[in-house]
């Protein structure tokens, strides 16, 4: 190639990251529903030492189906979400490990569909490569929100609203996009079990022995889902909780009692609950929490005043949806 | 996995091969083009890589055994007695190579793609005469783009054995021939003739095929994530959740699937042209502006090309050239005339045509109804020419005319719509349920009452998908009439066209349908 040709690709490509990197800021969003994932999930991090009651883990499903304020506004316990979208068992452990660090909570929920996680090194490569460009171009991330422009320049502009603080959701997804699932009941026995794979099951079984050995009690969970969820998965997962002594809840054989309408409650045609689902799941695991544990009701702790005020804003936010 | 439209192929993937392919010395650069082939499968299929080593090694071996019995046959050494019995010895032998060597090919396509739906409904039939079902549930992985490899390897031993290309004894080469990255997932079905030395000579990268190449290849993604990627939101909803639908909504299902499948297949293809731009090698084209032609036929001629011409040369003239169908016409051109006796020596070439395109799309009685449906339109069409043009010239109607042209576009998508909602439907039954329920339960309030925006798709959705359209069209009507966008645009001053790109890549980005709200579209020929 000519090192004309070589100049002027290169300008190009110069003036077309500027325009990028430019453009990236008309569309960033005016609050931190959709803010970086991980970095929802790292916010536990900035929360003072072993003030965590219990912690949620596992990947999307996990991320958009418990609300940790809703069960602090109903029961008073303080729990954060550590879900990732599209997060691995080998990340969640590490996840985990270094968490522990810093709290010492009574229990962890871990959510099930990472257990079946596709392992394909090609696949964890493109989502790097994904999450990588999102960082740098965040048009990319928040190219969607062309669709609600003129909203977000009001707020911002006019009302010169300040993003929130990341820990409001306490690392929960917040969605109240509806969506809803249409193929009706999902759920049909089958003595088929969906094996789970070699990797996810070295790193499940690390889970177990970590949490043994800080003697914290470890449930798992499987969030409706009609899209990710099937019977043959929750053999395997029964399966594995009995030889492991778990408890292990799964919520879509439990459908109705949670009061989930799939009208209403999924951002994605079943795929994730959407924050009218989460609310649900929340209220069932708070319950489950104030039957089976002697977690104490912090609401009226002075070391937890900052709960009551991020509960303000956090009903502030999820109101006005 | 690698789709075309990912970041990993485009900005790691390619980037990394045209860096290879540009570093290598020349005689090394096809290397570099298998190897990247072969990653590019694994990525995929894994394991199932064996299958196209197979596929690749048994043509290799047939094409040079073909050519070895052409070594081995001297008729001018041979006594004039003999003559005869040699040539008859060496016609079988190269006939029963040519069939042992698309046997072989033909057995894996059968045998992965084809035994489950043949054993499940050989149970059927046996469950209908109460007798208990012989044979396994059969679902095997497939390799991607088993469908389309087998044919180029088929065509590939076919124009050898008639001479028309010689066997290549190069492994490498033809190995590249049948794995080409750009086209493994959903073609072009190449023809050795076409690709195959291009893809060896190993020109050096240059900067108007580069460009060029990315040009297309933005077009298509413009295509596959603008207006198919979102539409699939739609389509997916009214296709899965039919039955709770009928009238309007089905039709906009219908019509929304052809403009999706259009958009991610010719989508497909303009980034594998794209891609072979950059490297030099011209791919050839499978779609000419379909929506512009005025019948049935001419839409195939227009649509997936090379499936169709590879239909037509490989299926419908040796079906019209054997024995059988050549007496046939004789004997109806005899006794019914010239234009019945013709239609009727054809038609057994159409049907084989037609039932290979609609099985070749997917084992549900759907593709071959789809295919069947095709048959009867173009026969229909063909028999009634001369009946059509009798009422044309007795209502003095001219054919050029604008209200007649629109009157076959009308009736042309209304074809294609009909067909593309049994060819999406998840099943015969299923396809003419819906069929059915356009009429059944036809209701004009769905236009007004917003059930169209509670299907997926917001109102800003249908603005872009709109505004892909017009654009799809525009450049539709500017290739019709001969024009290269590529070409006006290299000719604009820098300003203009530094800024016509920049605002073309920011509307893919901004507008294309994928990330967070959105499940990842599939290619949709790929799984074909």
């Amino acid at each position: 190639m000519k090192s004309k040709n070589r100049i002027k690709s290169i300008l190009f490509l110069t003036g077309l990251f500027i325009l990028l990197y430019i453009t990236s800021y008309l569309l960033l969003p005016y609050n931190n529903m959709g803010d970086n994932l991980y970095k929802k999930a790292n916010g536990i991090l900035k929360e003072p030492k072993d003030t965590i009651d219990y912690v949620a883990i596992g990947d999307s499903e996990c991320s958009a189906s418990i609300s940790p304020m809703e069960v602090w506004n109903a029961y008073g316990y303080s729990g954060y979400n550590c879900g990732v979208p599209s997060q691995q068992l080998q990340d969640t452990y590490y996840l985990l490990e270094r968490l522990l660090k810093s709290q010492h909570p009574n229990l962890v929920f871990l959510e099930t569909n990472a257990f079946y996680r596709d392992f394909k090194y090609i696949n964890s490569l493109e989502t790097s490569i994904e999450e990588t460009v999102k960082k740098i171009f965040p048009i990319y991330k928040y190219h969607d929100n062309w669709k609600y422009f003129h909203f977000y320049m009001l707020k911002t502009i006019s009302h010169k609203i300040k993003p929130d603080s990341a820990t409001v959701y306490k690392g929960y997804q917040y969605s109240a996009i509806v969506n809803p699932y249409k193929s009706g009941p999902y759920v049909t026995e089958t003595e088929d079990v969906y094996v789970i794979d070699e990797q996810p099951l070295l790193y499940l079984n690390k889970i177990v022995n970590l949490c043994r050995d800080k003697d914290i009690q470890l449930i798992l969970y499987s969030a409706p889902s009609p899209k990710c969820w099937s019977y043959a998965k929750h053999n395997a997962a029964a399966a594995f909780a009995n030889e492991n002594q778990l408890t292990y809840i799964d919520l879509n054989l439990d459908i109705d009692t949670l009061g989930i309408d799939w009208a209403k409650d999924s951002r994605d045609d079943g795929d994730h609950l959407n924050y009218f689902g989460a609310k649900k799941v929340s209220d069932y695991m708070g319950k489950f929490l104030s039957e089976h544990t002697d977690l104490a009701d912090h609401r009226k702790e002075e070391r937890f005043a900052g709960w009551n005020r991020e509960l303000k804003n956090y009903l502030k936010l999820t109101e006005q949806n | 996995m690698m789709a075309y439209n990912s970041l990993l192929y485009l900005f790691i993937f390619l980037p990394v091969v045209l860096l290879a392919y540009q570093l290598a010395p020349q005689s090394f650069r096809y290397k570099v083009l298998l190897i990247a082939s072969y990653v590019f499968f694994l990525s995929f299929s894994g394991k199932l890589l064996a299958y196209l080593l197979f596929s690749t090694l048994s043509i290799h071996h047939m094409g040079l055994w073909l050519a070895s019995c052409k070594k081995d046959y001297m008729p001018a050494a041979y006594a004039p007695e003999d003559k005869k019995a040699k040539k008859a010895a060496y016609d079988s032998k190269r006939r029963r190579i040519l069939w042992l060597g698309i046997g072989l090919q033909l057995s894996i396509l059968l045998i992965l793609k084809y035994s489950g739906f043949f054993f499940e409904n050989f149970n059927l039939a046996l469950k209908a005469i109460s007798f208990p079902r012989l044979l396994p549930s059969m679902k095997f992985a497939l390799p991607i783009g088993i469908s389309f490899y087998t044919l180029q390897a088929i065509s590939y031993l076919i124009d050898v054995y008639y001479e028309k290309i010689e066997a290549d004894d190069n492994l490498g080469r033809l190995a590249l021939y049948l794995s080409f990255f750009p086209t493994l997932l959903e073609g072009p079905i190449c023809r050795y003739s076409q690709t195959a030395k291009a893809l060896c000579q190993g020109k050096p990268l240059e900067y108007k095929n580069l460009t060029y190449g990315l040009q297309r290849i933005m077009w298509g993604l413009f295509k596959k994530l603008v207006i198919a990627d979102r539409l699939n939101l739609l389509v997916e909803t009214i296709f899965d959740t039919a039955n709770h639908y009928g009238g309007i909504i089905v039709i906009a299902g219908a019509v929304l699937y052809t403009f999706q499948l259009y958009a991610d297949f010719s989508g497909c293809i303009d980034m594998t042209i794209g891609t072979g731009e950059m490297f030099g090698i011209a791919i050839p084209e499978n779609f000419r502006q379909p929506f512009f032609s005025k019948t049935a036929s001419e839409f195939w001629r227009r649509w997936h090309i090379t499936l169709g011409a590879w239909l037509k040369d490989y299926i419908f003239y040796p079906i019209s050239l054997t024995k059988f169908v050549k007496n046939l016409g004789k004997k109806s051109r005899a006794k019914l005339g010239k234009h019945l006796g013709q239609i009727i020596s054809s038609s057994a070439a159409l049907f084989g045509v037609w039932i290979l395109n609609g099985l070749w799309h997917g084992t549900g009685w759907n593709y071959i109804f789809f295919g069947m449906y095709y048959f009867v339109l173009i026969l229909l069409g063909n028999l009634l020419e001369p009946v059509i043009q009798r009422m044309v010239n007795a209502l003095r109607i001219s054919r050029t005319s604008a209200l007649y042209r629109s009157f076959q576009t009308v009736k042309l998508l209304v074809i294609v719509f009909t067909g593309e909602l049994f060819f999406r439907a998840n099943s015969l039954t299923a396809g003419m349920n819906m069929f059915q329920s356009i009429f059944t339960g036809f209701h004009w309030s769905a236009v007004t009452d917003g059930s169209l925006l509670k299907l997926g798709l917001s109102l800003p959705d249908f603005i872009a998908v709109f505004l892909g359209f017009i654009a799809v069209y525009t450049v539709g009507l500017i290739h019709e009439q001969g024009i290269s966008i590529r070409d006006r645009i290299s000719g604009w001053n820098m300003f203009a066209r530094w800024s016509f790109l920049y605002a073309a890549i920011l509307l893919i980005i901004v507008l294309g349908a994928y990330g967070d709200g959105y499940l990842p579209a599939k290619l949709i020929y790929a799984g074909f």
